[in-house]
């Protein structure tokens, strides 16, 4: 496209407004990205088990799923906001199917049946049908809201986006994911309190969610090393060598950090490898020990900054669509960075998610940045854009 | 339709803030916890980061077992167990662990509390004990697992057990702390005999495991790597046990009644070298080594030498006749007395002038007989001779601390030392070099070396040694050892020095010695080492068997002292190896001549 169309309200108090992209989230989410590069190839360095030896093997393999997510990320970025009724139940039907595949084929690791392996990558469907469902929700509340005369939504609307969020939410739990689980209705929850839900269905909701765990606990619908991992967020000590280890080891380096740390590369605990999983749920605990308390604060702030304009976005944003999606995302990065760092200073119990745009994992990576794409597209077009221009 | 009154909470854009202060919240409970953990409690975090680390233990490898020729164990191998802790783990239940394992298995309280009290922070890994029989050890993890008191665990420990006793223990040697940090405290150093000398093929390679330790515990899947250990290869012996245990107890009997220093008694297959029995006296407990005098914990058949005294006249008459330079029939005209420089040589019994033959000299034992037919002979020939027998150098067997004994040299070799050589005085010997000297006569006048070990094995000197390695070489001729045989034979026979030493039904060839030995002032203050070297059937030799014992009492003397267990050693191997008896005598030699024979 070279020539914009003309604003047809650009006379009369109206303003445009140059397209623009959000400079400070992308920044952020760039920054992040570079220390979780860092922190991916401090913490499997000397792994040579993961490795094989070769110390920058993970470090180059991290950076071509940095690459491939940036490629995803610009062409998210650039769909034009029309394809995207048109794309997103492909890319929800996608992902059940994917679901349904790993329940089928999957591979299991660490007891979970998550993975497909496609030609030689492992890839988690459940992190892409994140992303999947907070855009389908957000279509269907988009289409319900601006196309009906209450403009408000409805029993119906969220009955709709209870079997759209339902049908993933089962098989991730089949598999089982409860991490994913635990992130995906935190998201839910948050694209129906942005869809303009009443309050009292919230309320029910959160009460039958509470309802429901206490019901799965008690009819051992969990699996008992879930049990466990609670059990062991209760007290690490009860079973040190056990379900409270990972805990208790984690808490261990991150304390090991002190005010600044370690230093990249130099932490003991991490070189020492007594941190499961250091790469990928845990790569927080890398930068407790070997950046400190400041280093891991810089990396919470960059968090913060992320998050807050991301919730920008949906604010400024010009339709539902973009508004319901903005802040589904915002609050997916938001409930999963919680869960991750939490789990890593044991304010959390343990359950496997990663630590979005830093851990390793294809999966993860891929969909994190499409997800900033998605952000950037909606800031775009929420500011005035090549598609519209937005009055005041 | 809609509601009269609207409320701005159900607004998308209030949410959305709440959601923004909701972020805020906890992103600042994480940099609160984070504060906590990294400011506040850092240093109790450090301390655990400390106490977590890498742990090696060692995983001892299984010692390869001593075996006699017939397979019998004289040492090896079982399965034990070690008793190792975590003293950052034991340390709060120090006592009531070391009171069970003071109970259970005798270990002193106090050194145990020691141990399983943690020195510093970061010792993980202490020894309690070892070497415990596996179940003892079982049973004692088990009760502090049922007592709860965590922290102590077993590891294997091979425990070397000796089922022979004593039995060749002298040879075998045993383990110990040779004191050297290096080695380890562990009791497993080889202190002396075959297991110092093969500790190279029988130690085997340790191998080691290192793993981790977090918060106090061994980390299931962390980091770890095993190298196994590489079991030690068994030595075989040419040793039989039943000889050897026959053996020491014939020599300890005579040891003890003639209230001797020490005694030694080998017997040899004539024809391979190989060491049958290899008896020292006193014994060697390997399991308590501490009960013997510490020079007597070795072989003093190899480690002790001593002057051989009469036995040696054997070898000077077979070089003799070897050469030609004597026959047994050789008129010699013996005086009472025989005046070298300025010493006198006597005989053990008074005369007078006394017509010998030479076989006649070696029956009466005569030092003055021999003296004067090894004139006969020039210094050169002579002592390459006893060289030839093995003499001044040490034996093959491939022990530790053998002691090769002396010949002397050719510039200190004159008259006088000649004489002395030739009845076995004035040069020193072990106990195998004699055995292996006197063996040579039996084998047709071939020198074998002696072989304690079977097939080849390299010992901790770099040499390689054992069955597999006897190098047998020509020192007389058969015609002369055949002569030499009859001449012995008249020792045993009626006349003879020993007639004690004969054993019925078997033609018996030997030769009684009585030696000075020299003392710390000479011959003045020194004692007498006694011996019997000898071999049978004389027509066709299977074993040889030579006997020493040294400083006897009470009269002790080659004939009344050596000869009874060389008899007795010699009579139980020719029946348990099925020897079938001699037949036909041949005519003895004459001991005397008269002037008229001619």
């Amino acid at each position: 496209m070279t020539v914009l169309p003309l604003p047809r309200l650009s006379v009369a108090r109206s303003r445009v407004v140059v397209p623009s992209l959000d400079w400070v989230m992308l920044g952020a989410a760039g920054l992040i990205v570079a220390i979780g590069t860092l922190l991916v190839w401090s913490a499997t360095a000397t792994n040579d088990v993961l490795t094989g030896g070769d110390s920058t093997a993970y470090l180059h393999r991290h950076l071509v799923n940095v690459a491939i997510g940036l490629v995803l990320m610009l062409v998210v970025f650039s769909i034009d906001h029309r394809w995207v009724r048109i794309v997103t139940p492909l890319v929800y039907a996608g992902s059940i199917v994917g679901l349904l595949l790993v329940l089928v084929m999957g591979s299991t690791i660490n007891g979970s049946r998550s993975w497909l392996l496609i030609g030689g990558m492992s890839v988690q469907p459940a992190e892409f049908a994140k992303l999947a469902v907070v855009i389908m929700m957000a279509m269907v509340v988009a289409e319900r809201v601006e196309n009906s005369r209450t403009r408000r939504v409805g029993l119906a609307d969220v009955g709709i986006m209870g079997a759209i969020a339902g049908v993933p939410a089962v098989l991730i739990i089949a598999q089982p994911d409860l991490g994913t689980m635990l992130v995906l209705a935190a998201t839910v929850f948050a694209v129906l309190a942005v869809s303009g839900v009443p309050r009292r269905w919230l309320v029910a909701l959160v009460g039958g969610a509470v309802a429901l765990a206490a019901l799965v606990v008690a009819t051992g619908l969990l699996k008992p090393y879930q049990v466990d991992r609670f059990l062991a967020f209760t007290d690490p000590g009860l079973d040190p060598r056990g379900a409270g280890y990972n805990v208790t080891q984690a808490g261990i380096a991150i304390g090991n950090g002190g005010l600044f740390g370690q230093g990249l590369f130099e932490g003991s605990q991490t070189r020492s490898r007594f941190v499961p999983e250091q790469q990928t749920d845990f790569v927080f605990t890398v930068a407790g020990e070997e950046l400190g308390l400041v280093g891991a604060g810089v990396l919470i702030a960059l968090f913060a900054l992320l998050l807050w304009r991301a919730l920008m976005v949906a604010q400024r944003a010009d339709d539902m669509f973009g508004r319901v999606a903005a802040a589904g995302i915002a609050s997916w990065f938001a409930f999963q960075a919680f869960q991750n760092i939490g789990m890593c200073l044991g304010i959390m119990p343990v359950t496997g998610v990663p630590l979005p745009l830093v851990s390793y994992g294809g999966s993860s990576m891929f969909v994190s940045l499409m997800a900033i794409g998605l952000l950037q597209n909606i800031a775009v077009r929420g500011r005035g854009t090549a598609w519209g221009v937005r009055a005041r | 339709m809609s509601r009269p009154r609207r409320s701005s909470r159900g607004e998308p854009h209030v949410r959305l803030r709440v959601a923004l202060i909701a972020v805020t919240v906890l992103l600042t409970v994480f940099a609160a916890r984070l504060g906590q953990i990294q400011g506040i409690d850092a240093a109790s975090y450090v301390e655990r980061a400390g106490t977590s680390g890498l742990v090696t233990i060692d995983l001892p490898a299984q010692r390869g077992s001593i075996l006699d020729r017939n397979g019998q164990p004289l040492a090896e191998s079982v399965s034990g167990l070690m008793l190792v802790a975590d003293p950052q783990t034991t340390g709060p239940n120090a006592e009531a662990i070391a009171q069970v394992l003071a109970d259970r298995l005798d270990l002193d309280y106090f050194d145990q509390v020691e141990r399983l009290t943690p020195s510093d922070e970061t010792t993980r890994f202490v020894y309690l004990a070892r070497k415990i029989p596996a179940t003892q050890a079982t049973r004692v993890v088990e009760v502090l697992r049922e007592k709860q008191l965590a922290g102590v665990d077993s590891r294997p420990d091979p425990l070397r057990t000796y089922p022979a006793g004593d039995v060749g223990g002298n040879l075998v040697g045993f383990l110990g702390d040779d004191g050297n940090p290096a080695n380890g405290d562990d009791g497993n150093d080889p202190m002396v005999g075959l297991e110092l000398a093969f500790d190279g093929d029988l130690a085997g390679t340790d191998g080691h495991e290192t793993y981790e330790v977090g918060g106090g515990n061994r980390i299931p899947l962390g980091d770890r790597s095993k190298v196994d250990p590489v079991d030690g290869r068994d030595l075989r012996l040419t040793i039989d046990r039943d000889v050897q245990w026959y053996a020491q107890k014939a020599l300890c009997t005579q040891v003890e009644r003639f209230d001797a220093t020490w005694g030694a008694a080998v017997v040899m297959d004539t024809e391979t070298g190989e060491l049958l029995a290899l008896a020292d006296c006193p014994t060697v407990d390997p399991v308590e080594p501490g009960q013997t005098p510490k020079d007597s914990r070795g072989s003093r058949a190899l480690a002790d030498v001593f002057e051989p005294g009469s036995v040696q006249k054997v070898l000077t008459f077979a070089g003799l006749l070897d050469a030609d330079e004597v026959t047994p029939q050789t008129r010699l005209t013996v005086p009472g007395e025989l005046e070298i420089y300025d010493r006198t040589i006597r005989d053990w019994f008074e005369h007078g002038v006394l017509r010998l033959t030479a076989a006649g000299a070696l029956a009466k034992s005569s030092n003055i007989g021999t003296a004067m037919a090894a004139e006969e002979q020039s210094p050169e020939e002579f002592r390459g001779y006893l060289e030839a027998f093995g003499l001044g150098t040490p034996t093959s067997l491939g022990l530790p601390a053998e002691s090769a004994g002396s010949l002397p040299a050719l510039a200190d070799w004159n008259r006088l030392t000649q004489a002395q050589v030739a009845f076995g005085q004035g040069l020193s010997v072990n106990a195998v070099q004699m055995a292996a000297a006197v063996n040579t006569i039996a084998n047709s006048g071939l020198h074998v070396e002696p072989s304690l070990v079977e097939g080849r094995r390299t010992n901790g000197a770099g040499l390689e040694v054992g069955t597999g390695t006897t190098s047998v070489d020509r020192v007389v001729s058969a015609e002369a050892a055949s002569e030499t045989t009859r001449m012995m034979e008249l020792v045993t026979g009626d006349g003879g020095s020993a007639p004690n030493a004969g054993i019925p039904g078997y033609r018996v060839a030997g030769k009684t010695g009585t030696a000075q030995q020299a003392g710390s002032q000479g011959y003045a203050n020194g004692y007498k080492a006694v011996s019997f070297g000898g071999f049978a059937p004389a027509d066709d030799p299977r074993f040889t068997v030579y006997v020493v014992v040294s400083d006897p009492k009470n009269g002790g003397s080659g004939a009344g002292t050596a000869a009874p267990v060389f008899r007795q050693l010699m009579t139980h191997v020719l029946q348990r190896y099925a020897v079938p008896p001699t037949g036909e005598r041949e005519a003895a030699y004459p001991l005397w001549w008269k002037p008229s024979d001619r």
